[in-house]
């Protein structure tokens, strides 16, 4: 247990590190790229602002012609305080706003969604190969597989077409009704739910068939194992000896995957968020990206960033877990 | 009444067959040991019987008769109530066979609960001479001896009437395999269960197997006491295995070896499968497969038989 709590803190100063190194080159980069986002705005209003204006704009988005190390003194200081900075896209509301709102949004959303086929897929997977050439085993890898070949905004789009548009049954864009506000409310947590049920149904439908292949093929892998055969020797429940034995030790390998996935979530949902309309993280990029708007950019890849190094700290967490081998 | 009852027991792998026709009985208190070379087909024999192996391997033959029932043809969940409750089996390699993420103590609670034998756990281990605290280590944590034990201890601990083991010492060097193998006669002794002991090691069979039944290419070629075996056994074959067990004291003896090679599963020899092998061997020993000569009986029992055309010209 010691052993592997040590292991555990040294894997997290490992993406402390990690993490202090991409808050350095968040700032330096868009630094070293020409042009400024007070000139975007300034040509966004085609010549109605005069030069004192463009300077009180400057001097709102804090750029300076400061030396560098007094702008990374104060772009630390001011991330420490958890002020990213003004929207440009959404001025004047502050980045941190911005981001909160869609990561919130995209974490119910996209989380939701990897979280569900996680589980879904590897538990299908589990049961074909407990099953192994049964009907289950015999229908679900080939049509997931057919599903998971289908471009995702194809899938998408085609969902939302038919079933929002033309039977009109799930609402087409937003997180929940306009006519809503936001409240721990039955009325409200529904009109959540049917605005994240399609975009996360057609996330669900694609990625399942990853991990039910995966699951399934480890699992096959384990039932040879001798350790299953002892279990049955030992007269064993086959309940027992398909979770406990086999599954439990195939979905090993398969949580780093789930680590990556759940780590991209925040980036990963951008077609599905752009094609239902949906306020999270991936619609916020697209929208800084069109808009130059940096300090929003910078924003999300810092938070991209964490969401990464945070799930795979998640995955070490979990291995230690589930795998005694790890801790000593 | 046998304990156990193998009538032409028949197990393949796909369209190669591994046992053919193997046929052998098991008394209360009786140590019966199964020798052969590598894929000569003991351990599907042992395996086989207790329905133990997966596809591609199937039994396409025989009856496997436990206290008057034919385990071949029971329900899956009449067969898993007499399992390790009657039936216990003491796998190869302990270390593959425990489940690497579940402590020793959990794997116990999940084999002795089912039975409402739970607290038997710390007494099992201190019967094979291990410290009960070990039931908190995983598998990983402790050595291959003490694995070995750990298995020994988990067959024994609901005191089954037969317990098969598959090699159980393979892994282990001499001097772990002769402290567990006297652990596992003391306990023998003790329980007075019935055991099968699949092996490869003839001579370790001959110290304390009070039967032993020879294997060559799938099927059992001698049976008998363990004494006829001492004597230096009938088979051509158990003669050339007892001849190359190097000698102890005779340092002077050249090394003997069985000339040629075991032969391939899927193309057994035709008639007696030795018969390539065999310094003895004529025209019908290729030819016609030999029938089993008998030189001791005890009433309508055969207790001492082997399979060998030439077994008058052997001896």
């Amino acid at each position: 247990m010691k052993a592997a709590a040590g292991w555990l803190a040294r894997r997290l100063g490992f993406y402390v590190i990690a993490a202090i190194v991409a808050v350095v080159l968040n700032f330096l980069i868009p630094r070293l790229m020409p042009g400024d986002p007070a000139s975007v705005l300034f040509a966004r209003f085609q010549g109605d602002l005069d030069p004192e204006a463009i300077e009180g704009l400057r001097k709102t988005f804090g750029l300076q012609d400061a030396p560098l190390h007094e702008q990374f003194y104060s772009y630390i200081s001011a991330l420490a305080h958890g002020d990213l900075g003004l929207s440009v896209a959404y001025f004047p509301t502050p980045v941190s706003e911005v981001l909160g709102e869609g990561l919130m949004w995209t974490g119910l959303l996209a989380g939701g969604a990897v979280l569900i086929s996680f589980v879904l897929g590897s538990s299908l997977g589990a049961l074909a190969a407990w099953k192994k050439g049964g009907p289950l085993d015999t229908v679900l890898p080939p049509l997931l597989a057919f599903l998971g070949a289908f471009p995702y905004f194809w899938l998408a789009m085609l969902a939302a077409w038919v079933f929002g548009f033309q039977l009109d049954w799930f609402p087409l864009r937003h997180a929940y009704a306009d006519n809503l506000a936001p409240s721990f409310s039955w009325p409200f947590i529904q009109s959540v739910i049917s605005h994240a049920f399609l975009p996360a149904l057609t996330m669900v439908l694609v990625s399942l068939g990853g991990w039910l292949l995966a699951m399934r093929n480890t699992m096959i892998g384990v039932l040879g194992a001798e350790h299953v055969r002892y279990a049955q020797a030992r007269g064993l429940t086959p309940r027992r000896i398909l979770v406990h034995y086999a599954a439990r030790n195939a979905l090993l390998p398969n949580v780093a995957g789930f680590g990556m996935a759940l780590g991209f979530v925040l980036s990963g949902a951008l077609l599905t968020e752009v094609v239902f309309s949906y306020p999270g993280t991936g619609l916020l990029l697209l929208t800084a990206v069109r808009g130059q708007d940096y300090p929003l950019l910078q924003g999300l890849f810092l938070a991209i960033t964490f969401a990464v190094l945070s799930a795979n700290w998640l995955v070490d967490v979990v291995t230690v877990a589930l795998d005694p081998r790890t801790r000593t | 009444m046998s304990i156990l009852d193998v009538k032409r027991l028949s197990v393949n792998y796909g369209e190669v067959r591994a046992a053919d026709s193997v046929s052998f009985s098991l008394e209360p208190g009786q140590i019966l040991g199964l020798v052969g070379e590598s894929g000569s087909g003991k351990s599907t024999v042992a395996l086989g019987m207790l329905r133990l192996l997966g596809a591609p391997a199937h039994i396409s033959g025989g009856e496997v008769n436990f206290q008057g029932q034919d385990i071949l043809r029971m329900d899956d969940e009449t067969l898993r109530a007499l399992r390790w409750r009657d039936i216990s089996v003491v796998p190869q390699s302990a270390l593959s066979a425990l489940n690497p993420v579940l402590s020793i103590g959990e794997q116990f609670r999940d084999t002795l609960a089912p039975h409402g034998a739970a607290h038997l756990a710390p007494e099992a281990m201190e019967r094979v001479e291990l410290d009960p605290k070990h039931l908190d280590s995983y598998p990983h944590q402790l050595s291959g001896g003490m694995r070995q034990r750990v298995a020994l201890a988990l067959a024994l601990a609901l005191s089954p009437k037969l317990v098969v083991m598959d090699e159980p010492t393979t892994a282990l060097d001499v001097v772990v395999e002769r402290q567990i193998l006297r652990r596992v006669m003391a306990l023998q002794r003790e329980q007075g269960f019935a055991m099968l002991f699949v092996t490869h090691d003839l001579s370790l069979l001959m110290d304390f197997a009070t039967d032993i039944g020879v294997m060559y290419a799938g099927r059992l070629v001698e049976l008998g006491p363990a004494s006829a075996f001492k004597a230096g056994g009938r088979h051509p074959y158990t003669q050339g295995l007892r001849k190359s067990i190097p000698p102890a004291l005779n340092e002077d003896r050249e090394p003997y070896s069985i000339p040629g090679a075991p032969p391939r599963a899927d193309q057994p020899p035709s008639g007696c499968r030795f018969h390539p092998r065999c310094g003895l061997a004529t025209a019908r020993c290729a030819s016609q497969e030999p029938s089993k000569d008998h030189f001791s009986r005890s009433g309508q029992e055969s207790v001492h038989w082997a399979s060998c055309w030439e077994l008058n010209h052997a001896s």
